[in-house]
């Protein structure tokens, strides 16, 4: 995904045009043509409302889309954003790449003088996906030190480095402050206030709480923050809804959740996953922040 | 009559199986793969049979009872290979990689080392996702 200058991203996608494989310069997302069989690198120089839609089947491979039939169109992509303004939630597993100012014009004519060196490219290449294809088809390789969608990203890229234990090992350095960055975002946000909320009330083994209970721990959380937002107890429902804790009515108080175990180890991982200060020690005794 | 309506069937049977697959690369179901390359000389499509480490070129390819040939789609991309050829070690294909990247953009070494990482996952694009 590319920002910035827009000199330097049409240039930029006219180089990797020349290295990357059945690359297309594409002015829109054009899944409607039938190049989709060619399997091809879409490397788009301006995004639209097309792009949003597409997102998901663009970028994982099973995912098809119904145009004259299901077609298959998943492939690596390159997209220069520009100031168009994506919504697609997809969007947090891309690679993002900020186009300096300062990158020297790739024309036409340097491609066609570097036309023998390209040709040598591509054909090393070739051989290089023939002979690993099987060995990144089964790769596993991961950075656990790394999470959500940073994480997901060096998945990706390590899986395609064979052999060259190096080159694998740097893929975590490239993701690394794009992982910090997201982990402040995360541990800042609704959703981590109130699975910390959630994970006070755990370690206080409470066999239920009211959602009003949830949101006045949020508050003072938020308050503690700073933060003068209040939740209200339907809001907090929403935001444990799309986390997995759906509320049920406990009794004549109304609405709430029970934490049975199985509940309270959810809310652990969710509590890794949104980087809750106090997991990090844990509390002693806790067996989900053993198991963690 | 109904000799000439059995080889009537056979007739359509063997035309059917030799109608041409059209591919844009293929991984065949004996575990051989299709690529779509172009000849340097006459600037043809055609397909690269790969199997068991070896490669061998033609217009066509006979697999599995089909005849596979390049797709009319692939006339649109503006670079092909011509065939297959040795990439020394992923290390040196990578270094190869960064070193046309730098030169090509002026791009620091932190931008050619990821744009070298996307370009060599682009090779991956049917068994990974990638964005
Ligand atoms: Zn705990």
């Amino acid at each position: 995904m590319l920002s910035g200058d827009s000199m330097g991203a049409a240039s930029l996608l006219r180089l990797l045009g020349c290295i990357t494989y059945h690359a297309l310069l594409l002015a829109d997302c054009a899944t409607n043509s039938t190049a989709y069989e060619l399997r091809p690198t879409r490397l788009i120089l301006q995004a639209d409302s097309r792009v949003d839609a597409l997102l998901a089947p663009l970028q994982f491979p099973g995912f098809a889309i119904s145009a004259r039939g299901l077609r298959q169109v998943s492939g690596a992509v390159a997209l220069y954003v520009g100031d168009f303004e994506l919504r697609s939630r997809h969007l947090e597993a891309a690679l993002f790449f900020p186009v300096p100012p300062t990158l020297r014009f790739f024309s036409p004519q340097d491609e066609l003088r570097n036309a023998l060196k390209i040709n040598e490219l591509q054909n090393r290449l070739l051989q290089y996906r023939l002979q690993n294809l099987n060995a990144v088809m089964v790769s596993d390789f991961d950075v656990p030190t790394l999470s959500g969608s940073s994480r997901v990203v060096a998945q990706m890229l390590g899986q395609c480095i064979v052999d060259a234990p190096g080159c694998q090992g740097r893929v975590a350095n490239l993701l690394q402050s794009r992982d910090e960055e997201s982990r402040v975002e995360r541990s800042s946000g609704l959703d981590a206030v109130i699975i910390e909320a959630l994970v006070v009330l755990c370690h206080e083994q409470r066999p239920s709480v009211h959602l009003g209970e949830v949101a006045e721990i949020a508050n003072a959380l938020l308050t503690r923050n700073e933060e003068v937002l209040k939740l209200k107890p339907r809001k907090v429902s929403a935001i444990m809804k799309k986390m997995g804790l759906i509320s049920c009515r406990l009794d004549s108080g109304g609405r709430g959740i029970y934490l049975l175990r199985e509940q309270c180890a959810l809310i652990h991982r969710l509590g890794s996953h949104y980087g809750v200060a106090s997991l990090v020690q844990g509390l002693p005794g806790c067996p989900h922040c053993r198991d963690k | 009559m109904k000799r000439d309506r059995d080889l009537r069937d056979l007739v359509k049977l063997y035309s059917d199986e030799m109608k041409p697959v059209p591919t844009g690369g293929k991984k065949l179901p004996d575990g051989s793969v299709l690529e779509v390359v172009r000849n340097d000389v006459t600037s043809k499509v055609e397909l690269l049979h790969w199997e068991d480490g070896e490669s061998a070129i033609s217009a066509e390819f006979f697999c599995g009872g089909k005849r596979y040939v390049p797709s009319h789609e692939a006339v649109h991309l503006k670079w092909l290979p011509s065939g297959a050829s040795s990439y020394l070690s992923t290390r040196d294909l990578f270094e190869e990689l960064q070193a046309f990247i730098v030169l090509g953009l002026n791009a620091s070494s932190e931008s050619a080392t990821q744009l070298a990482h996307f370009c060599l996952a682009s090779f991956f694009g049917d068994v990974i996702a990638l964005f």
